[in-house]
Order: structure tokens, then C-alpha cells, then sequence
């Protein structure tokens, strides 16, 4: 089963990118490729660019070991997880996708092109919910 | 004409054609009881006999197999007519030509004429179902023991009235060596002895008889016993050289004086802590002291001076140590310790219950205390909180008369459930007056003692840590002086050398030294010139100590060496300072002697050697059936190893010990490679075990091993059956329902490709389906389902699958959120299970129906339905779940007082029942106090069960409500630092993780208005609503209850979430923000939403808790 791996440090607390990963409204946000996404009975319904009349259900289900997500597309069968550990700077983020063996090399192109810049985007996203935030907090007046 | 033989290994033939071995326990098995048992048995007897703990069309689809098997065995030899079975009955044919060894074996005792009666001591010389070791089977052996010893008493007395006193005499040792300690036929046996002129013989026979009865009773032989031997001392009959003339063991109450000590150099500090710990416990303040150290540094040596000081202090002392054999039977230093303190404890009253279930460990409370073993509980779980609560018990009572020092030596090497009692108890401690020291090697140290150990000091109850260091030279040196008082100054420099700093090292080394050893060797090569010292029987003792890997009873190493001459034996290996004997056990000086002396041991020797402790432990009353496998199996004996495992593993799991069950079983099927049928049996009970134990890769290691033996033995029917077994675990034990909806269709398959006639797997298969559909699937599959199962013959005879049916159809209504259909389906089947008594299913039931009411708002109902699972299933895991939905559904009626009166009690029994299921009532006690605005016992509670790793609540939702308690107790920090912990708590499949981006934003929102962030705070607030939102997918208002999502495994405290109540408290507080910000409009719009929807939720705790917020808008 072809897989890849990619770690990324983000200069938030683990909580704003864990929050990030547990909201299905929020995947678009980072999610390269993404049109739309949205919770649903297994965890989450998502439209991807490549395809967007097509609704893919993904499983979302915690790891079982360390903090984390692991999400299985229904239709294609690869698997994200994604796992947070504690890091001096904030948090470290690492990205695991396996594909099944049996795809074809389109899609496993395109799986990797696409996570590769979402891990970035993730980070990118977090960092800048924590920056609004402090904005936010900045300001004590109605 | 069939012909079968049970004494001795089972074996049958059919007009003199042998049958082969029957493939597979249970079938054998079955196959010896139909024999044993002539007549026609009904099929729900025999399946209710051998497979007492499933459903019963489970047994009976098992029988049916069996069955098969029995009757495709006997056909191989022409006899397949000799099995009667019809669709009620079962019986091995009557009306055809039979023969039976134990039928002739009844008949020849009944006829009573000697050559009749010697024919049947002949036929029944062998042990009865010598490959069996059922629980039946070892009762019913242990019968025909007991009557066979009769029948060769009673030829004695024909033998002695025909005047052939050679013979009588010949007749009462055979009778006297099947009933060793009935003291009648010792004296019957010196009466004939001293007809025939053997006073000396007859005076052994006393000599053996007394020490046989102080070994194995620490009594002495009674008044007639003693009376006899006077009066054959005062018949001035010349005792022959050799007998009388040894030593009688010790009187019970006197220590037998041991090897010479050493001085305790070097740990007077250590002794002093021990000794302090033990002051503090006589004054009620207990605990768990622990002593870890390398092998031979004193942690026995430093124990025993603290018992010898406690002893002093008019203490009670009870020691155990765990078994350096590996596979040994699960509490095995517990079950030591326990047979200490009920010799020397008084009677309990006969009205408490705890006696009862600590006589399933600890066979001592049947013989001493008149209270027989209570049957174990069907519930796993709480066989071993009920177990661990009697054993407690039993330490509170030891201390009514004295303070107590508890001894656990090596838990190193403890079994994992010796382990969890150790923690189970050790947490009590600290209310009683009981010292329990545990000793430990800190390097093989396993990964549970460290979670024992944290789990101690969580509470307390851990009083002293002492850590042994090697000895410096001075003092080592000081040692090897006292040891070796002859040895020069060179010798000595070399034995501390070599020594290290260890005293055990130390002294033998010096005692090697002083003999003239070279101390290159090592202890090996040190204990070689005492072994070889060594009397014959005192090798022997000392072999059979050393293979026994446990200290040895008295009365075992009677058995072992012979009860006469066991004295001179145990003093010659005294002597030699290789074993030391306390008052009723003989052990080694030291594990390090033990393992020099194990390796000493030739391998023939050591076969001979496993073989014999086996058999001299099968012939006890008190026999553990684990020991005598594993000895079985060194012996190469695998064929009865397997037996004696399998029934080990029954045992293990009767007490809950379920990773000794596993280990024993897997043990099992590995000794039972090349007989595939029995290989796959034994397979399909370890992936059970597994299963028990919640180890998927474990379960489908087992269950993949014996599919494939099924397959490659085209039993069909058999592999229908494993996945039907699968399919059940799958959705039940380790839950995962697709995996269970494949099992179910696969059995489908087997059954419909092979048209197999199983009408039993059959119901099981589809009830397994439409279950997995009713709580996970389609629901209009499933309603089919039930119908198709509902349909088939086989329902109709089996109350308990039909209640299962019908929770399948409640959890299904549950789905379509026709609560009130759902309850009374809950309730139908709570009645259908408890009409069959299985109060747990109906407990069960009953608590589904308690959570639906919860659900729909109907308190009152669940009030009552909760009520009544206490009565159903008092004191069980169940009754404390109750307990949470009650506390629950009062918090909501606004009954503070009851609420938390009910909290209370069920932490009171979780206290009782283990450390994972008190972290559970802890999580309960911490939300209901959210909910009734106990800030700080919230805090206290939901912290304590976060602390504790075994606890099986929703670990993310407790760090969420602990913030929530923090924050409303003023710890605004505090909550922050809950949250950033929330990412790294573990989230399990049923947790609903979606519901906790909301909750941790309305919190964020919260904590910053607390610190004056007000717009950060009415965004989290936002987000928060629109979350809550979400899930009610655009519910209309009136609908709201039905958007609660339950998980109906767990109680409704950790299981019930209702994001219609979540959205009106967030809208409320939202409000409070708005209207602080100067957004009246907006604040106006939130109230009035928050106010409405506590309107719809209708129950006055709704209102309040959406209300409370709004006070200020």
C-alpha cells in the first residue's frame, strides 16, 4: 500500500488545530481540493475540485494511540490520520496517507500532490484562527 | 457389540474394532458422561451441562456439533447406531449389546463375593478419565477413588475373617494408599500389623499417620489413634532399627528451627522504615510497603526479621509469594496468603455473603469456615469485583482480633490478576490496621506493577518505598566473617570481591570458600558439593522444591517423599542450607539457590520428576489443575496437559482472570498441534478469551488459526459455528459491527454452500444481523431480520434470544426515535430475560429503558425503571449505572438532595468494586455536581477520575466538564489549562467527537469574558451555536428531545448528549454577552430563542439551566 508521511510544526496550541481537524465545516478551510465539506452520519460528506457532483463520505474516527484523527474515505479506501504532539514551539503536526495498492497512479499522484500542500495549509489555518484570536482578545470593548 | 473403557484413558471398540480417539474435548467429553450416565437425557440438559454459559440455541447448535462428531467417530468403526439421538434426546443405545467397565465395575461391587470384588479392583486401577480433567470428571474420579479404597477394605475383612491376615494386610495398604489421610485405615492397618506380629511396623504406621496428619492438618492423631500406639509401645515389642525412631515433624504452633542466621548488617535504616510503617498500621493507618532490590541483596532476609518483629508485637502474620513458575494459576501468593489467615482467624457470622465468594480462591474457607463457594456470577467483571470485595472483607475481619502483616514475596513474577488485588486492596489499607509488604526485583519488573504502584500512591496507601543497595565492602566483609569464622584475610578479600556487595553471594560464597571452592565458579558450582551431600530423599525434596517453583506444603512434600520420611529429609536439606521450612511451607533460602540447584537438574531427571509432582498433586484434595498441566506438559505428557489447561482456563475465567484464561488455553491449543479438530476447539476458546480481554489482534490470531484447522478438516458446520461465535464478539465484547455484520453473512454463506442442516446457527446468524442493523445499519433490514427470526421454530424455545431479538427491536426504534415504543420493547424484554433468570440481560434491558425515558423527559418513569435494575441486578456495574441515570434524572427534576444521595451511593459501591469502575462513578459524581453547582466537589471528582488511567468514561468529555467546574469555580487558568490538555486525551469510536469542537468553544467563550475578551468571546459563543445547530439539522423546535444522541452502553450521565439543551444554554449566555455589549436587539433575539426552547424542553431542569445565564438580560 503505497503511503507517505509529513511532519510540520505549528506555532499554535495543539487545541486550535485539533479543533480545526474535528470540525467536518472547517476541512475546506484547509483541505487542498476541497469544495465543500460538511458533517455527516460516518463523519463527513466532502466534494472534492476533481470531481464536485460526486459526495464522498469520510469516516472519522480518533486514533486509538496518542491525540489524533484518523479519517477513511468510503469510496477510495485511503486513510489520513493525522496526530498532534506537544512541541516548544506549540505543536507538531504529522500527516500519515495510505493508499490502497489497487489505485491507480492518478490517484495516487493526486492524493499526495494534494495532502502535501494541505499539511501546510492546516498549519497555516491554525495559525491564523490563533492570530484573530489574539486580536480579539485585544480589544475588551464592545 | 460395544465395549468401552473409562478407567484409565478413554477407548471404545464396536465388535472388536477399535474406534479412534474422538477428535476434540467436548466431544469426548460428552461422549464419557453419555457412557457413564445410561438412559435417554434431554438435549437442553446436556447443553445446559457442558455449555452452561451461553444462549441456548448457542448450546444447542454446539451439542448438534458435538454430536456429529461422536457419531462420524463411531461410525469409523461400524457403531454409528449406538449413538440414540432424536431432536429431544441423547443417549448412548441401551437396547444394543453394551459393555461398560464402570457398569461392570458397579455390577461385580454389588455381587460381593471376593473373587468378584477383586475382579473389579482390577478393572478400576487407573484413575477414571485419566485424559479428562472437567470439573465432573475430577468429582466423579475422586468418587470412584473413594470406592474403590471400600472395596479393598472390604476384601481386608474377608481376607482377616478367613484367618489370611497376609492377604488382609496386602488389602488395607491397597485401600490405605487411595485414602492416604482417612487416620481409620491407618489404624485399622496397625491393628492387622500388630495381629501379624509387626509391632514395629505397625508403630511406623503410626509414625507415618502422625506425620502425615501434622503435615497436611498440623494435628496430631486422634484419642483411639494415640491410645493404639501406647498400648503397642507397652507390649515391650522390640522396635527394629529404622523405624520409630523419627523425628515427629513440628507441633503447629512452634517455628521449625531453620538454617543459622546471619547478623542483618546494613539495613538497619530499612528496618527501622518497615518497622515504623507497621507501628502506624497497628494504630489503623495501613498501607503497601514496598521492598525492591537485585536478587540476593535481603529483601527476604529484611522481611523476615520485620515478621519475626511483628510476630513479637502480637501480631498477626500471613505471607505468600508469587510462583517462579511460569503459567501459574491466576492469584496464586493471594490464594497463599488466605489459606494463613483463615487457619488463624475466627468463624465469620453465617449471615454476611463475603465468605461465599472468597471460597472460589480459597478452598481453606470451605474446610475451616463450614461455607461453601458461591457460584460464580455471569458477569465477568463482577465476579472479580465481587472476589476482590470478599477478599478485602476477609483482611477487615482478620483484624478484629489482631493487626495484620501481609507478605506478598516476588510480585515480579505475580500473575496480572495477583497484581490488580494487590492494588484493589492496597487502597483500602489506609483505614485498617494491616501492613501488606510486597517484595520486588526492580529489573523484571512489569509494566502493570508501575500503574499498581502509581494507582497506590494516588491514595496513599503507599506507606514506604525502600530500595536495597548492595552492601559496602566493610560490611560485606563483616559478613563473610560471620559465615566463614575459619577463613583467612586473603580468603576473605576474595569472597568480598566476588561477592559484590550481595549478602546471598556473600555467604555462600564464603561457605564455598571455606570448603575450598574455587570462586570462579559461581553459585552453581557452590550449591554442587551440598546437593551431592544430599540423602536420597532429601535430593529428591529438594528436586521436587526446586521443579514446584512455588514453596511447597507440608503435606505435598509428604506425598512428594513419603510422610516418614520427610523429617530427616527437610533436615538433612536444612542442614545443608539449601531449603528453609516456616511453619507449613518449605521453599528455598533463595530464588538465586533455587535457579543453581535447577540447573543441576539432568533432563531425564526433570521429566520424571514433572510427571511425578503432577500425579501427587492430581491425587489432592485441594489440586490446582493449572500446576498439574503445566507440569504435565514439561513431562510430555500433552494429551492430559491439554485437559488440565483447559480446565484451568475455566477456572481462571470463573474468577475473572482473564489473561491467565488466555494464556492457558493458548498453551492448550499449541500442545494440541497435529489433531486438528481439537486444535481448532481449543483455538476457538483462546480467541473467546481474547476477546474477554478486549485484544482484537490477539482474537483474530486465534479465531484465523482455527478457521483454518476447520477448513482443512471440512467440518462446515464447525466453521459456520466460529463465525456465528465471531460475529456475536464482534458486536458485543470488542465491538465492531461491521465486522460482526461479515461474520454473520459468512456463517450464512457456509450454511446455505454446504446445505447444512443448523437451524440453530441459523436463528443465531440472522438474530446476530438484525441486531448489528437495529443499533448501526439499515432499519428496515433489520426489521426484516427480527420478522425472518421471529419465524423460525427455534426462537420460539429459547426466552433469552427472543429477548435479545427484542432489545434489537428496541435499539431500532431507539434509531427512529419512537421513544416511547423503544421503552416499552426495553421493558418487554427485561421481563422475557428475567422469566429465564438471566437478571443481567434483564438488567440491561431495563437500564435501556431507564436511559429512553431519560431521553424523551419522562423522570418518573426512569425513576422507576432505574429502581428496578437495583433490584434486578443489585450491587453490580449495572446497579451502579442505574444509580448514575437516577442521580441524573433528579439533578434534572431539580431533587438536589436525592440527586446527590444517589451519587453518593454509588460511589460507595464502586469503592467496593475496583479502581476503573471508581474512576467511573467518580466522572458521574464530578457532572451531576456540574449540574447541581457543587463547583468544587465537581472539580474534586472529575480530577480524581482523569487521574485514573483504567477508568472506562469519555476521558475528552470529562477534561471538557473538569474546565467547566474549574472555570465556575473561579480557576479561570485552570480551565484554560483543562483545554489545552483536551487534545491529548484518548477518544474512543463511541465518544461523539463532533459535539466537542462546540462544547470546548463555548467554554473558550466563556473564559474569555471571564478575562474581559468580549469580542474573542462572542465569536467562540457563535461558532459554538452554530455547531449545536448543526446537529440538530434544522429540527423544528417542538422536535428537539428527539435530536438527543445516546449511547445506550453506557449510563445517560456519560452517553446523553442533547444539542437543543446545549443550544439554549449558549444562546443564553450569548445573551448575557450581547446585553453586557450593548447589543440589546441582538441579546433580546437570544433570550427569547434560549427562552422558547427551554419552554419545548418542558422538564423545570431544562428551564433552570437555560434560564440561570439570562438573569442579567
Amino acid at each position: 500500500m503505497p503511503s507517505f508521511e509529513e511532519t510540520a510544526v505549528c506555532r499554535v496550541p495543539a487545541r486550535t488545530v485539533w479543533k480545526l481537524l474535528h470540525d467536518p465545516n472547517r476541512f475546506v478551510d484547509w483541505w487542498s481540493g476541497l469544495v465543500r465539506s460538511e458533517p455527516g452520519s460516518h463523519g463527513a460528506l466532502i466534494r472534492a475540485d476533481y470531481a464536485p457532483e460526486v459526495e464522498v463520505p469520510l469516516r472519522i474516527n480518533p486514533l486509538r494511540e496518542g491525540s489524533g484523527v484518523m479519517m477513511r474515505c468510503l469510496v477510495t479506501d485511503t486513510v489520513y490520520s493525522w496526530q498532534l504532539q506537544p512541541h516548544p514551539q506549540g505543536c507538531l503536526v504529522r500527516m500519515r496517507v495510505d493508499v490502497p495498492g489497487s489505485s491507480d497512479e492518478d490517484l495516487i499522484r493526486y492524493t499526495r500532490a494534494s495532502m502535501l500542500r494541505s499539511l501546510p495549509r492546516l498549519v497555516s489555518a491554525a495559525e491564523h484562527a490563533e492570530r484573530a484570536d489574539r486580536k480579539g482578545a485585544g480589544r475588551r470593548g464592545g | 457389540m460395544l465395549r468401552a473403557r473409562l478407567f484409565g484413558r478413554l477407548a471404545i471398540d464396536v465388535d472388536g474394532r477399535p474406534v479412534p480417539p474422538i477428535a476434540g474435548l467436548k466431544p469426548r467429553a460428552v461422549c464419557a458422561w453419555l457412557l457413564l450416565h445410561p438412559g435417554a437425557h434431554a438435549r437442553a440438559r446436556l447443553a445446559a451441562q457442558f455449555w452452561g454459559d451461553v444462549l441456548d440455541t448457542s448450546a444447542r447448535a454446539s451439542l448438534r456439533n458435538v454430536l456429529w462428531t461422536i457419531r462420524c467417530t463411531l461410525d469409523a468403526a461400524g457403531g454409528s447406531a449406538y449413538l440414540d439421538a432424536d431432536r429431544d434426546s441423547v443417549a448412548i443405545a441401551t437396547e444394543l449389546p453394551r459393555r461398560i467397565d464402570t457398569e461392570d465395575f458397579d455390577r461385580l461391587t454389588g455381587l460381593g463375593d471376593p473373587a468378584a470384588l477383586e475382579r473389579a479392583f482390577a478393572l478400576a486401577e487407573e484413575p477414571l478419565l485419566a485424559d479428562l480433567a472437567d470439573d465432573w470428571v475430577l468429582e466423579t474420579r475422586d468418587g470412584y477413588r473413594e470406592r474403590v479404597a471400600d472395596l479393598a477394605l472390604r476384601l481386608a475383612d474377608v481376607h482377616e475373617r478367613d484367618g489370611d491376615l497376609r492377604a488382609a494386610l496386602m488389602w488395607t495398604r491397597r485401600g490405605l494408599a487411595r485414602v492416604p489421610l482417612r487416620e481409620s485405615v491407618h489404624r485399622c492397618l496397625m491393628q492387622r500389623l500388630a495381629a501379624a506380629g509387626e509391632t514395629a511396623e505397625a508403630l511406623a504406621t503410626y509414625e507415618r499417620c502422625a506425620a502425615m496428619l501434622a503435615a497436611e492438618f498440623e494435628t496430631a492423631p486422634s484419642a483411639p489413634t494415640r491410645q493404639l500406639a501406647e498400648r503397642l509401645r507397652r507390649g515391650s515389642v522390640r522396635v527394629a532399627p529404622g523405624t520409630g525412631t523419627h523425628p515427629l515433624p513440628p507441633a503447629p504452633a512452634g517455628r521449625r528451627p531453620s538454617r543459622p542466621e546471619l547478623p542483618l548488617l546494613g539495613r538497619e535504616t530499612e528496618l527501622g522504615m518497615l518497622r515504623g510503617s507497621w507501628g502506624r498500621a497497628r494504630q489503623g493507618h495501613g498501607g503497601v510497603a514496598l521492598v525492591s532490590g537485585a536478587a540476593g541483596l535481603g529483601k527476604s532476609r529484611l522481611v523476615t526479621e520485620l515478621t519475626e518483629y511483628v510476630e513479637a508485637d502480637q501480631g498477626n502474620v500471613a505471607a505468600g509469594a508469587a510462583f517462579e513458575l511460569e503459567g501459574a494459576p491466576p492469584f496464586g501468593p493471594w490464594a497463599e496468603v488466605l489459606r494463613e489467615l483463615v487457619a488463624e482467624t475466627s468463624v465469620p457470622p453465617q449471615d454476611v455473603a463475603w465468605p461465599a465468594d472468597l471460597a472460589r480462591l480459597c478452598r481453606s474457607v470451605e474446610r475451616r469456615w463450614k461455607r461453601p463457594a458461591a457460584p460464580p456470577p455471569t458477569d465477568r467483571e463482577q465476579e472479580r469485583g465481587w472476589l476482590f470485595e470478599a477478599v478485602t472483607e476477609a483482611l477487615a475481619w482478620a483484624t478484629r482480633e489482631r493487626p495484620l502483616l501481609l507478605v506478598l514475596e516476588d510480585v515480579h513474577l505475580a500473575d496480572r490478576a495477583s497484581i490488580a488485588l494487590l492494588t484493589h486492596c492496597g487502597r483500602r489499607l489506609p483505614r485498617l490496621p494491616v501492613l501488606l509488604v510486597a517484595t520486588i526485583r526492580p529489573a523484571v519488573a512489569r509494566p502493570e506493577l508501575a500503574l499498581a504502584v502509581d494507582a497506590l500512591v494516588r491514595r496513599d496507601a503507599l506507606v514506604a518505598r525502600i530500595g536495597l543497595d548492595p552492601l559496602t565492602a566493610a560490611q560485606t566483609a563483616q559478613l563473610v566473617r560471620a559465615a566463614a569464622p575459619g577463613l583467612d584475610a586473603a580468603g576473605r578479600a576474595r569472597v568480598v570481591a566476588a561477592a559484590a556487595g550481595n549478602p546471598l553471594l556473600a555467604r555462600e560464597a564464603a561457605r564455598a570458600a571455606a570448603e575450598g571452592s574455587d570462586l570462579s565458579d559461581g553459585l552453581r558450582a557452590w550449591v554442587r558439593a551440598p546437593l551431592a551431600r544430599l540423602p536420597g530423599s532429601a535430593r529428591l525434596l529438594v528436586d521436587a522444591v526446586t521443579l514446584a517453583a512455588r514453596p511447597v506444603e507440608q503435606g505435598e512434600a509428604a506425598d512428594l517423599v513419603g510422610a516418614e520420611r520427610l523429617p530427616a529429609a527437610l533436615q538433612a536439606a536444612c542442614r545443608e542450607e539449601l531449603l528453609d521450612a516456616g511453619q507449613r511451607r518449605i521453599r528455598f533460602v533463595h530464588p538465586l539457590v533455587r535457579e543453581a540447584c535447577a540447573a543441576e537438574l539432568e533432563p531425564a531427571r526433570r521429566v520424571w520428576l514433572h510427571a511425578r509432582l503432577a500425579d501427587v498433586l492430581d491425587a489432592r484434595a485441594d489440586r490446582s489443575v493449572a500446576e498439574i498441566g503445566r507440569h504435565l506438559l514439561l513431562a510430555g505428557r500433552s494429551p492430559e496437559a491439554r485437559s488440565y489447561l483447559v480446565s484451568a482456563a475455566e477456572r481462571a475465567r470463573a474468577l475473572g482472570a482473564l489473561d491467565e484464561a488466555a494464556t492457558f488455553l493458548t498453551e492448550a491449543a499449541h500442545a494440541a498441534a497435529g489433531t486438528p479438530a481439537l486444535e481448532a476447539e481449543l483455538w476457538l476458546m483462546a480467541a473467546d478469551a481474547e476477546a474477554g480481554r478486549n485484544r482484537r489482534e490477539s482474537y483474530d490470531g486465534a479465531f484465523g488459526r482455527a478457521i483454518a484447522r476447520l477448513e482443512d478438516s471440512a467440518d462446515w458446520a464447525g466453521v459456520a459455528g466460529a463465525y456465528v461465535a465471531r460475529g456475536r464478539c464482534m458486536a458485543t465484547m470488542l465491538c465492531y459491527p461491521p465486522e460482526s455484520t461479515a461474520a454473520h453473512r459468512r456463517a450464512l454463506t457456509v450454511i446455505d454452500e454446504h446445505r447444512l442442516h443448523t437451524p440453530e446457527l441459523r436463528a443465531l446468524a440472522l438474530a446476530g444481523l438484525a441486531w448489528i442493523n437495529a443499533v448501526s445499519g439499515d432499519l428496515t433490514r433489520a426489521r426484516q431480520l427480527i420478522d425472518q427470526v421471529e419465524a423460525l421454530p427455534e426462537f420460539a424455545d429459547d426466552p433469552v434470544l427472543a429477548a435479545e431479538v427484542g432489545l434489537a427491536r428496541a435499539g431500532a426504534l431507539l434509531r427512529e426515535r419512537r421513544f416511547v415504543e423503544s421503552q416499552q420493547a426495553s421493558v418487554a424484554a427485561a421481563e422475557l430475560a428475567a422469566d429465564a433468570g438471566q437478571a443481567v440481560l434483564a438488567g440491561t434491558a431495563l437500564l435501556q429503558a431507564a436511559s429512553t425515558a431519560v431521553c424523551r423527559g419522562a423522570l418518573h418513569e426512569a425513576l422507576t425503571l432505574t429502581d428496578r435494575v437495583g433490584r434486578c441486578v443489585a450491587g453490580t456495574r449495572l446497579a451502579a449505572d442505574a444509580l448514575a441515570d437516577q442521580a441524573y434524572a433528579l439533578a434534572r427534576s431539580q431533587r438536589q438532595e436525592e440527586a446527590w444521595a444517589a451519587v453518593l451511593e454509588e460511589l460507595t459501591l464502586a469503592a467496593r468494586a475496583g479502581a476503573d469502575q471508581e474512576a467511573n462513578a467518580a466522572f458521574d459524581a464530578g457532572s451531576i455536581a456540574l449540574q447541581l453547582g457543587r463547583t468544587a466537589q465537581a472539580v474534586e471528582h472529575l480530577a480524581a477520575a482523569l487521574a485514573e488511567p483504567a477508568g472506562q468514561f469519555p476521558r475528552a468529555l470529562a477534561r471538557i466538564r473538569l474546565a467547566e467546574a474549574r472555570l465556575r469555580d473561579g480557576d479561570v487558568d485552570g480551565a484554560d489549562t483543562e483545554l489545552d490538555r483536551l487534545p491529548f486525551e484518548t477518544i474512543g469510536p463511541n465518544d461523539l467527537p463532533e459535539t466537542f469542537v462546540p462544547h470546548a468553544e463555548r467554554l473558550e467563550g466563556l473564559i474569555a469574558a471571564t478575562r474581559g475578551e468580549r469580542d474573542l468571546a462572542l465569536r467562540r459563543m457563535a461558532s459554538a451555536e452554530a455547531g449545536w445547530r448543526r446537529m440538530l439539522h434544522g429540527r423544528p423546535q417542538g422536535d428537539l428531545p428527539a435530536a438527543a444522541i445516546v449511547d445506550m452502553t453506557r449510563s445517560v450521565v456519560a452517553g446523553l448528549v442533547e444539542p437543543g439543551l446545549e443550544l439554549g444554554r449558549v444562546l443564553a449566555e450569548r445573551a448575557a454577552l450581547l446585553a453586557a455589549a450593548g447589543r440589546a436587539p441582538e441579546a433580546r433575539n437570544a433570550a427569547q430563542e434560549a427562552r422558547s426552547i427551554a419552554a419545548q424542553l418542558g422538564a423545570d431542569g431544562y428551564r433552570t439551566a437555560v434560564e440561570a445565564p439570562m438573569v442579567e438580560v
